[in-house]
């Protein structure tokens, strides 16, 4: 899974990267913290010249990219710890996303996060959490009786993620979104941790379940399929993933799937008949982006 | 105004600017094959009538011609007959030496004609080094050089003396994505990716381009790779990243003539190359000029301009044009002698052989005094 873009919206708000000395409009804007390659300054001094600019007690979004050009080795670590200590400054945010780094900034698996779990005391109003990177991240204890949406984006994630999440306490919580990934790129989980985590299921409100990206994607329909949890679901996201016949078979058996009004199943390894008989199911259905093994020819250099 | 093309006449290339210039209700281009140059079988001089106009278009896409530069650039042509088949990467130094002399020998012949595009500008186009040096001389903002490795040995010293960790690799007379490796490392892993396939033989590894996208990660791998490629030297690049837009990654195709931007394209991917042959997408031009400012979108085609006059004797060029993530700057990251191939896309109404027909005839319209 490559990630190639950065966000142009975020929380509810348009995203835009923040210049030193650029004049804050904190009700229509979101601020990405990024150092464009070669920049001269540091990442400290954009975010101090940020955190004094005038309105700053009024930006609700704040996203964090780009920090240093050796940043698959530096670890976000004090990134994190000066976002965290910068609370006080950022009395209104409900957005945080730390991580907003694209592939060509820096490979998702090379990214070097860290514990974030102080963001859940930091940040008492926050809505919306994201997160890029799984190599040495911890969400921690996860209490927080605000927030509704996470998303978790690693190349693969490892399974004490899942178990985290499984102790959480989010009751508000309305949208997970969690990019599970290959095994060859940090995925250490197995499906009995993702089983466990939607038996433990600890969000009372949860709508969006997004279960992405994953190299086990059949089995993964599988558990979802059986799980309680998805009687409350409104959308259901198996996308990004190897998701082929098999885990298709188990979501057409499951009596809850009919009840969703969104199902994305995009980038998919599914048959052309299994693809019919999922978009016959009583909601909007995704089956986009039908990956197949092609045969790959060899070209003659075109000369230009 | 009597066209002449120096080309591969079966190329869709030739077929197209033939059909913009008879379009244009002028006499049909005499085609001039680079099969028949190089075998001799016919001379310029002897094709060209006394005062043409000379298009020379590109070689690529013909395995026998291919073929036939490699062995001019070469002395040891038997065994170029036995080891060379289409689509394999192999004696690239050779096929260069043999387009260079093949674009020599056109120098000064034909004199009482116009040449579109100088025989000389364009072997320096090919040799990106070469090329990207003048752009920087000139001012182009351009990906950092640091320099040619021939070996997976030099590259690693070179990584540790400069600290540049991700970076592009370039066959430095290569088109079309061939031996091109994004390369990326950090301490504990290093990811190539590249549309070059290893295929191992008996009698050693032996490379093709593929139109598949690999992702080579071992070590033995890498080191195979970067060998067997730098044989010929490998340019290294600083990797400057590249700016997002609904969900993919993008470079800009723009085609400039007379000096001046016109077609463009839009090229998305999932990875680092670009290429549209790699399976890649066309994208939504609309989409980015609404992401980038007015002053920006300017900056940008002034950029274009400034590349074009670094090469004035030559009419048009096919420029790869990036953005940066911020979408506030740009660069230039290749200059293409023969990057003008882009069916469907129009400026003003024209495409891009017409506008250079068009362009062309305004100008020696401005100029009566030239042929």
């Amino acid at each position: 899974m490559a990630f190639g873009e950065h966000a142009e919206e975020f929380d509810g708000k348009k995203v835009v990267d923040y210049e030193v000395g650029m004049t804050l409009e904190p009700e229509t804007t979101n601020y990405r913290l990024r150092l464009e390659y070669d920049s001269e300054e540091s990442f400290s001094e954009l975010l101090t010249d940020f955190l004094t600019a005038e309105n700053v007690d009024r930006v609700t979004g704040v996203l964090t990219g780009a920090y240093s050009e050796e940043m698959y080795e530096e670890s976000m670590a004090p990134i994190v710890e000066a976002v965290i200590a910068a609370a006080p400054r950022l009395p209104s945010l409900t957005g945080l996303f730390i991580g907003d780094i694209i592939y060509e900034e820096n490979e998702v698996s090379w990214i070097q996060q860290t514990d974030v779990s102080p963001v859940w005391t930091a940040f008492p109003k926050l809505r919306t959490f994201q997160v890029r990177g799984g190599e040495g991240l911890s969400l921690g204890d996860i209490a927080h009786d605000q927030l509704k949406t996470l998303i978790v984006q690693t190349g693969g994630m490892p399974r004490e993620i899942l178990q985290q999440l499984a102790n959480a306490q989010l009751p508000e919580l309305e949208h997970l979104e969690l990019y599970l990934g290959d095994s060859g790129y940090g995925w250490t989980g197995t499906i009995a941790d993702v089983e466990a985590l939607l038996q433990a299921n600890r969000f009372p409100k949860l709508k969006t379940l997004g279960l992405k990206n994953s190299e086990i994607a059949d089995d993964v329909a599988g558990v979802v399929s059986v799980s309680p949890i998805v009687a409350q679901l409104e959308t259901l996201d198996l996308s990004l993933g190897t998701l082929g016949d098999a885990g298709a078979e188990k979501l057409l058996a499951c009596e809850n799937v009919k009840t969703l009004k969104k199902l994305d199943l995009s980038h998919h390894y599914m048959s052309n008949e299994m693809m019919k008989q999922v978009s016959e199911l009583p909601c909007e259905v995704n089956v986009e982006e039908q990956e197949t093994e092609e045969e790959w020819g060899r070209y003659v250099s075109i000369g230009e | 105004m009597q066209f002449v093309v120096i080309g591969n006449p079966e190329n869709r290339r030739v077929t197209l600017f033939t059909d913009a210039v008879t379009r244009r209700g002028l006499p049909t281009p005499i085609v001039a094959s680079y099969h028949d140059l190089l075998t001799e079988r016919i001379s310029l001089g002897d094709v060209v009538p006394s005062g043409s106009v000379i298009r020379l278009d590109s070689p690529g896409e013909n395995a026998d011609v291919e073929r036939l530069l490699i062995q001019r650039g070469s002395r040891q042509t038997d065994r170029i007959e036995s080891e060379w088949q289409p689509g394999r990467i192999l004696h690239q130094r050779r096929w260069f030496h043999g387009f260079r002399s093949l674009m020599e020998s056109f120098d000064g012949v034909c004199s009482d004609s116009a040449w579109m595009s100088s025989p000389r500008d364009i072997p320096i186009l090919f040799e990106k080094p070469t090329c990207l040096n003048r752009l920087a001389t000139a001012g182009v903002p351009v990906p950092r050089s640091l320099g040619i490795v021939s070996s997976f040995e030099e590259l690693q010293a070179l990584i540790e003396r400069t600290d540049e960790r991700r970076l592009f690799l370039k066959q430095p007379w290569g088109s079309s994505a061939s031996g091109v490796l994004a390369f990326q490392t950090n301490k504990r892993q290093t990811i190539v990716t590249t549309s070059t396939e290893m295929v191992s033989t008996p009698d050693g590894v032996e490379l093709y381009n593929s139109l598949r996208v690999r992702r080579y990660t071992t070590f033995p791998e890498i080191r195979q790779l970067i060998d067997t490629l730098g044989h010929d030297g490998l340019h290294v690049e600083c990797w400057l990243p590249k700016a997002g837009l609904a969900g993919k990654t993008f470079d800009l195709r723009i085609v400039t003539i007379a000096g001046e931007p016109r077609q463009m394209v839009m090229r998305t991917s999932s990875g680092p190359l670009t290429n549209l042959h790699l399976g890649n997408q066309r994208g939504d031009l609309a989409l980015l000029r609404s992401r980038m400012s007015e002053a920006t979108w300017e900056t940008m085609l002034e950029t274009c301009r400034q590349t074009a006059a670094v090469f004035p004797k030559t009419f048009c060029l096919g420029l790869d044009v990036l953005i940066r993530p911020n979408f506030r700057s740009c660069a230039i990251i290749e200059a293409n002698a023969f990057g003008d191939l882009l069916p469907r896309v129009w400026d003003r109404g024209e495409d891009t052989y017409t506008a250079q027909v068009t362009a062309w005839q305004r100008a020696t319209l401005r100029r009566p005094s030239r042929n």
